[in-house]
């Protein structure tokens, strides 16, 4: 996909979001970094923290949930969702900033890179986490919903039922 | 020993987010002092509006410095105040403002955090939050301890009550400086729609693959628009460039938690549930009898939605 090199972080034990961050924060400390692109939000435990928490420890600016990101005169101009609309906020480099789908297009990789990727050099680092200040006590299932009403037929008569449902369970008030 | 609850208030211009006063009331709940934290430029009026919904008090920071939401002047505030006041629980909500404020702070402060939670109970000193984790496919309750207890509540899941008190406004110093601004602001665009937000609305319907263009496109939002509903999309529809991208209902999109939730031509991927189904009512139209999105329904038709959703809309109209 592009990348120079690699650095594979490993750590045993559990780790929470300020214990990730600051491990993390060593790192791109001790490697460097003019830009660190992370994603705003983790697919698995979905907890939006780490990247502001490292941008916290790094002493550096961020913007969350990019979406469009430009360069000019040494700064990052970043286009944003926020709630209500969007925004658009310059932040000197280097700089932590979430990325946001639409971002960009990956690219396809190609023969030569998927060639080349091999000889790219991956460093290992040993990490000691701190203690977690956030810890999971208990994980469940969510409750099972009840398998609803599920109907089939002639569109006039579902669509009209579903109109009744609307009106008769949901209390929906269609505007006149 | 630090004591009492907090509640960040979410605000733009003026106009509160409704999921403050959800947490307002959630924080009645708690058993102590619940204090709302407004900071802004020129908020004062907005105290009663804050007492009416559970603030005992109105911790009130005012100044041109935080005219617009910028992380570096928000977070020194906070900073200040917490260092002062000492409240042993601060809650935000989990919107673009409170995650981005909370989680830098909780840095800041080097306390541990929960964040988008949909139940929260706080006993002893410690806090033990409820949140969804791998898409909602699990629960996680999350034991948060430290001083203060930190964690940012999604929109909706708390029921909002009018407690009516004093909302008593105390004024506090402005901590931040110039110095503490990294972000330059340089333009809001407001969404320019008739239409309510897509976090905030009672009523949102959401269309998907199913709607094909532009005119399946405009099923959907007639029906929206009767109802006065937010209109949403799958992850397809936004890929296909039918709705723009703050669309987007589901895991990396907008989580959204309304009375109704009207699912048309959508399948029902795992990161689409992840972000519609604890909707408290739920409808769907679609083609596949066996499409996911019928496993959290209420009411579900199998059809296609060009010729039921018209049906329904003509319904209602009469």
């Amino acid at each position: 996909m592009g990348a120079d090199r690699g650095v594979l972080i490993k750590a045993d034990g559990e780790a929470d979001e300020y214990a990730r961050a600051i491990i993390l924060a060593e790192v791109l400390k001790e490697q460097g970094a003019d830009l660190i692109l992370c994603g705003h939000v983790a697919a698995d435990d979905g907890s939006s923290q780490v990247p502001t928490r490292v941008a916290e420890i790094l002493g550096l600016p961020h913007a969350n949930v990019v979406t469009k990101l430009e360069f000019a005169d040494g700064k990052a101009v970043c286009t944003r969702e926020v709630d209500g609309g969007m925004e658009v906020m310059e932040v000197a480099l280097p700089a932590v900033v979430t990325c946001q789908v639409s971002l960009n297009e990956p690219r396809y990789p190609s023969m030569k890179g998927i060639m080349q990727a091999k000889k790219k050099p991956i460093a290992n680092v040993d990490a000691v986490a701190a203690e977690s200040k956030a810890k999971i006590v208990e994980l469940f299932l969510p409750p099972a919903k009840q398998a609803g009403k599920k109907i089939e037929g002639e569109p006039e008569d579902t669509g009209k039922q579903l109109a009744a449902w609307l009106l008769n369970e949901v209390k929906v008030e269609p505007k006149k | 020993m630090a004591k009492g609850t907090w509640v960040v208030v979410d605000q733009r211009d003026g106009k509160i987010r409704k999921v403050t006063f959800e947490l307002l009331s959630k924080a009645q709940t708690f058993g102590e002092e619940v204090s709302a934290v407004l900071i802004g430029k020129g908020v004062e009026g907005l105290a009663a509006e804050l007492g009416k919904f559970g603030a005992d008090k109105v911790l009130i920071a005012d100044d041109d410095i935080f005219a617009n939401y910028n992380t570096g002047a928000y977070v020194a505030q906070m900073a200040a105040m917490i260092k002062e006041y000492d409240p042993a629980v601060v809650l935000f909500g989990h919107t673009s403002m409170g995650k981005d404020l909370a989680a830098r702070l909780a840095q800041k402060l080097g306390v541990g955090m929960a964040t988008d939670c949909v139940a929260a109970e706080i006993s002893g000193g410690k806090g033990v939050f409820t949140r969804a984790i791998y898409a909602g496919k699990v629960m996680a309750k999350v034991a948060v301890e430290g001083s203060p207890v930190m964690a940012t509540i999604r929109a909706g899941v708390m029921e909002v009550s009018e407690s009516g008190k004093a909302g008593e406004a105390v004024k506090v110093a402005v901590a931040a400086t110039a110095a503490d601004v990294y972000q330059n602001v340089k333009e809001f665009m407001a969404a320019v729609s008739s239409r309510p937000e897509l976090t905030e609305a009672e009523v949102v319907v959401s269309g998907g693959r199913g709607m094909k263009g532009p005119e399946g496109v405009k099923i959907v939002e007639e029906l929206a628009d009767l109802l006065g509903a937010a209109v949403g999309g799958s992850r397809a529809a936004i890929d296909s460039g039918w709705l723009g991208h703050e669309y987007q209902v589901g895991q990396t999109g907008k989580v959204v938690n309304p009375n109704l939730y009207i699912a048309a031509g959508i399948s029902g991927a795992i990161q689409h549930l992840a972000g519609m189904s604890s909707s408290k009512f739920i409808a769907a139209v679609n083609t596949d009898p066996e499409a996911p999105i019928f496993s959290v329904t209420d009411f579900g038709v199998v059809g296609d939605l060009f010729k039921v959703i018209p049906v329904v809309t003509a319904e209602l109209k009469k």
